[in-house]
């Protein structure tokens, strides 16, 4: 069993590097289609050993989704915020040291997450249903903490009206009926398309990468983003409807003002450790918060404490294989993009990303793109906070918490 | 952090894991069975179990199949899908499941069948 389980972890770190350096591939498609050849692999592996690949595909995702986020400009829901910072770096000759940061706030706080499961373990049955009632009104006080934290009347007017347009247009999407892979138009206009626009209309040149390890973060920023990311990418892990995308916004929050480097950090790890401890959810509740912890709750029915140390134990080995992976590739990623002409680059992922929409959404997709993308745009020109367009999933959350 | 320290990190979390998972596959290893050894404290245990099949009688929601392994023992396979059972008499199959005693007999609650040869 000892060598089965070894197998399907390096097999789910394979198919995890490939869900998170292509864009619109998610481990819950990769997830599901285990569930529905689960009849056929249960020839080969047992019941444990495809929970492993699934929990080894899930965690190596949440390392290497950040490469294209930074790379290409193509995020998903959980690495959205972090393409702008990431950005930054990258048109500083710094893309590695912005992948290198975020795999830093995976692995450590995925260590410090697996240290806290007994605390979570114990506290979650207690506490899960007196927060609940609240979790909205939390929410709804960040927003407009965020909002009112613009400066200048003009720069809250915009924050508000990118917030409420892209809640809008969130609330549309994601109650549209028929419509397959919603977040992905609608996120990929709202932090992909809109700044690789904005880059293709400035003439926006990558200089050359640096593989450097140049970039120093003190002690306290990294612990204030670590401990932040595992508290929010925690808490969200226990309740429907929010990710990873709500957790950066409550974890940046509560670690107050962040730098570009800390900020990194804590998108890194509130990706992985929200992962991580929705296991607890699975484990203590018996509920699962995403796709890949559905997939595996429809194979393996119930959880004991023999499978939940299984999975931790798994954990640890994919994250360790998935920091070496994350890394190997930035480096490859790096050297590409020098040789890479941005401006043709742009217009490529532009052109790859409408076609993956148009394949998995259709013309709605389209549109759904072209709207996100022209909201997406107004925080480049306006100069307020881009992460005001993840109204777009908390808005409808807020809502559904608190009517 | 700087790149070795973070390497040197991912490798620690990797041993750490490897070692774990030896550990925990150890015990959770299904333990291969002879029909002889199974006891009554055997009870509720999950065991893996080979022999040959020398009956089958194919109902719609279960299938009695009774192993030699050389003593004979009865294997109990709960259909999800009322399919015809694939095993016939003769087939050497390998059965894992829980053990239940049934009027003092020992028998196998099957949750997977599989056809050796």
């Amino acid at each position: 069993m000892f060598l089965e389980i070894i197998i399907v972890i390096i097999l789910g770190c394979l198919a995890g590097v490939v869900t998170g350096i292509t864009p619109g591939i998610h481990i819950n498609m990769v997830s599901l289609l285990v569930v529905s050849s689960s009849a056929y692999l249960l020839n080969i592996f047992s019941l444990p050993s495809l929970g492993v690949f699934i929990i080894s595909m899930a965690i190596t995702h949440t390392f290497l989704d950040i490469i294209p986020a930074i790379f290409l400009g193509a995020p998903n829901a959980e690495t959205a915020l972090g393409v702008l910072p990431g950005h930054r770096l990258l048109l500083r000759g710094m893309g590695y040291e912005a992948v290198k940061l975020t795999v830093t706030g995976s692995l450590l706080g995925l260590i410090l997450a697996l240290m806290l499961f007994p605390l979570f373990i114990f506290l979650v049955p207690k506490i899960y249903e007196s927060l609940q009632i609240y979790m909205g009104w939390i929410l709804l006080a960040v927003v407009i903490y965020m909002i009112l934290d613009e400066r200048g009347l003009n720069a809250k007017f915009w924050a508000f009206l990118v917030f409420a347009l892209s809640g809008i247009l969130g609330i549309i999407t994601l109650t549209m009926p028929n419509l397959n892979q919603p977040l992905f138009p609608l996120l990929s206009g709202l932090f992909g398309l809109g700044m690789l626009i904005v880059s293709l209309t400035k003439n926006v040149e990558i200089p050359k990468q640096n593989i450097t390890d140049s970039i120093s973060v003190g002690k306290w920023e990294t612990a204030k983003s670590l401990f932040s990311g595992v508290f929010s990418g925690s808490l969200v892990s226990f309740f429907p409807g929010l990710g990873p995308a709500q957790a950066t916004i409550l974890g940046s929050q509560i670690a107050g003002k962040l730098k570009t480097y800390s900020f990194l950090i804590l998108v890194g790890s509130v990706n992985t450790v929200n992962m991580a401890v929705s296991l607890v959810s699975l484990y203590t509740l018996n509920k699962a918060r995403n796709g890949a912890v559905l997939a595996i709750k429809e194979i393996i029915t119930a959880i004991d404490t023999n499978i939940l140390i299984l999975f931790v134990a798994s954990i640890l080995l994919a994250s360790g294989i998935a920091a070496f992976l994350a890394l190997y590739l930035a480096k490859l990623f790096a050297k590409i993009m020098e040789k890479v002409n941005y401006s043709f680059l742009c217009v490529s992922v532009i052109i790859f990303v409408a076609l993956m929409v148009f394949y998995f959404s259709s013309w709605i997709g389209l549109l759904i793109l072209t709207a996100a993308t022209s909201i997406g745009i107004i925080p480049n020109l306006t100069n307020v906070k881009r992460s005001h367009s993840m109204g777009c999933l908390m808005l409808p959350v807020i809502l559904f918490f608190i009517l | 952090m700087q790149e070795k320290n973070l390497l040197k990190i991912a490798l620690i979390s990797s041993l750490l894991g490897l070692l774990i998972l030896y550990l925990i596959s150890n015990i959770m290893q299904i333990k291969e069975y002879g029909a002889e050894n199974i006891i009554p404290d055997n009870e509720d245990d999950f065991i893996k179990i080979k022999g040959v099949v020398s009956n089958v009688v194919d109902k719609e929601k279960v299938a009695v199949i009774k192993i030699l392994q050389p003593k004979e023992l009865t294997v109990l396979l709960f259909k999800k899908d009322n399919k015809t059972m694939p095993v016939k008499q003769g087939n050497e199959i390998e059965v894992i499941g829980k053990v239940n005693q049934y009027e003092n007999k020992n028998e196998v609650i099957a949750d997977k069948v599989r056809v050796v040869r």
